[in-house]
């Protein structure tokens, strides 16, 4: 049965915390109609169940509430020129992420330069990374197309190291005359503690080395063209390198490896009344270096792709519903179905209903193929997954402006 | 051979659970959202605080173009040609003036623009408009802040003038 009592006790941890901050920036936080600080918080509760396949966590497929989110957003307008900003957040995502507060983003954001037809400006700290559609607003649930994002471009199982960097992010803005363009790039580094990059790059062979490090850098334009004002489109490269620590029991064999990873995405989104259609592709390139200490070393190189198509239909004012077919190849090279980690093909069936326009309700349907990306948990087990396999899902969405 | 039709079936069977509850909530969404389609009429104006310092209906001016309440709503466009910073005030989402603006003028819905919102304050990129009560303080907070632009209901656009004749007299 569920961990009633566990999950309460974990949840109640991180859910005080959250809630003395959430006084706090309430207190802080002037009229509702101040420009100069603003505070947002957000908590969701979700539900899991998977069927021929764990998910998330060994419990999935008995049923498991381990899916919440609590987060408090605040931003200062300090003058014309400076801006702070950040995010605390505390993600229960079965056994990947336990609740733990953790810092999201806290960056300053400085104004270079706007005339009015041009904008450009530097923000500095830990940066939300953008790439693709929905990556940097990733942890707000209503932001999301329905409860999970497509793993074959979002990469689940790696949220924290895709989410943000510890660095510098430049960007711009300019009016043309063929439309609107946003452009920018970023450089940095991203730790975490948790062992999920371990996990997904080493399948859980912890006698191999530590990777809670990576190394990021990418660009990011966003267009919006002025005669087709329903259309947007994006595009994104990130190369990223996890550093890779080797545990001394392996480097009398092993001396030096380093992996790397090139990602190349082109998105699209068209809005039809109440109809919106996005699709997202995405390359992917890796390259690994093993150098061996009695050996020659190996270079690896390979190639694959991902992709999904999304319609999004609001029937009703208060009523959202998506269809997403996904779809994601590892390697190019190998495109035999019995490696179930290197593909993945997933149709999604998803709504939300804004219930007030603070709360809504969001459940999805996902009918899996293969399991490319899927967050390798402790007690993660190659055996017990199923080639087809599906997930049931449900979230309650809560947000406040003070 | 038994085993694996037994498992087919118990698989089949899953699934059609799943289905069944998910035409269920989708009928019970249906059901209850009915109501609110009733409420979303209602015509709406932009309002804008003119460099003069009174506030005027947006089509009625020439100083900016109509292409830039788009730009300015997406949060996009953040200051006006003569380098006054544009402030943009929103009613709430359950409005139906804001509904109706969101529709007419940035050709969207509630939802969608809101995600473009939320995608700025929940990523740090920026800050989204300043959502007030009702009309009667976007009309207060057009007039006392130069650089601002909002809108009300069509009907309540002779209110504009009266304010301003409150304001000169004071």
């Amino acid at each position: 049965m569920f961990p009633a009592m566990h999950l309460r006790n974990r949840f109640g941890k991180s859910a005080c915390r959250l809630s003395c901050a959430m006084i706090l920036a309430s207190a802080m936080a002037a009229s509702p109609a101040s420009a100069e600080v603003q505070a947002n918080a957000f908590i969701s509760q979700g539900f899991i169940k998977s069927y021929d396949s764990p998910f998330l966590t060994k419990d999935s497929e008995e049923g498991s509430f381990k899916l919440n989110e609590i987060g408090l957003n605040l931003n200062w307008i300090y003058n014309s020129d400076w801006r702070f900003s950040g995010q605390l957040l505390s993600q229960t995502f079965g056994d990947i992420y336990e609740g733990e507060p953790k810092i999201d983003y806290l960056l300053a954001d400085y104004l270079l330069f706007d005339n009015g037809l041009n904008r450009a400006g530097i923000r500095a700290g830990r940066v939300k990374t953008p790439y693709g559609l929905y990556n940097d607003s990733r942890d707000y649930p209503s932001s999301r197309p329905g409860i999970f994002l497509p793993s074959a471009i979002y990469f689940e199982g790696l949220r924290d190291f895709m989410v943000s960097t510890d660095g510098v992010n430049l960007y711009s803005t300019h009016f043309l005359s063929g439309g609107t363009l946003e452009v920018d790039a970023y450089y940095g580094e991203k730790s975490s503690s948790d062992d999920s990059l371990e996990l997904y790059l080493l399948k859980g062979i912890d006698n191999r080395g530590d990777i809670n490090r990576m190394r990021k850098y990418g660009l990011n334009l966003y267009f919006e063209p002025n005669a087709l004002p329903s259309m947007r489109f994006n595009y994104s490269y990130m190369n990223a390198e996890p550093l890779i620590d080797l545990d001394p029991a392996i480097t009398g064999l092993i001396s030096d490896a380093r992996y790397a990873v090139g990602l190349h995405m082109l998105s699209a989104q068209y809005q039809y009344k109440n109809h919106i259609f996005s699709s997202e592709y995405m390359d992917i390139q890796t390259h690994t270096d093993i150098e061996y200490t009695f050996q020659p070393s190996d270079n690896i190189d390979t190639k694959g792709h991902a992709y999904y198509f999304q319609w999004q239909w609001l029937p009703l004012p208060s009523l959202e519903t998506w269809l997403r077919y996904s779809y994601y190849l590892g390697n190019n090279d190998k495109r035999d179905e019995d490696n179930l980690r290197g593909y993945s093909k997933v149709s999604t069936l998803a709504l939300r209903w804004h219930i007030l326009p603070e709360l809504n309700f969001t459940a999805q349907y996902d009918h899996r193929q293969g399991h490319a990306n899927i967050p390798i948990f402790p007690e993660y087990d190659d055996n017990e997954m199923d080639k087809h396999w599906s997930v049931l899902s449900g979230q309650l969405n809560y947000h406040k402006k003070f | 051979m038994a085993i694996f039709s037994s498992y087919h079936l118990k698989t089949d069977l899953n699934r059609r659970k799943l289905f069944s509850t998910f035409v269920g909530i989708l009928s019970l969404s249906l059901l209850l959202n009915v109501q609110i389609l009733a409420a979303a009429d209602a015509t709406v104006s932009v309002i804008v605080h003119y460099p003069n310092g009174h506030v005027v209906e947006y089509q009625k001016q020439n100083a900016y173009s109509p292409e830039m309440i788009d730009k300015i709503f997406t949060s996009k466009l953040r200051s006006w040609p003569n380098g006054l910073p544009i402030q943009a005030f929103i009613l709430p989402v359950n409005n139906p003036v804001h509904r109706e603006f969101v529709h007419k003028y940035l050709n969207t819905n509630v939802y969608q623009i809101q995600r473009i919102w939320n995608r700025l304050i929940f990523s740090g990129r920026g800050i989204a408009p300043i959502e007030l009560l009702n009309e009667e303080e976007m009309i207060q907070n057009v007039y006392k802040t130069p650089g601002a632009v909002g809108y009300i209901s069509t009907r309540n656009l002779y209110r504009l003038s009266q304010t301003s004749i409150l304001k000169e007299s004071k």
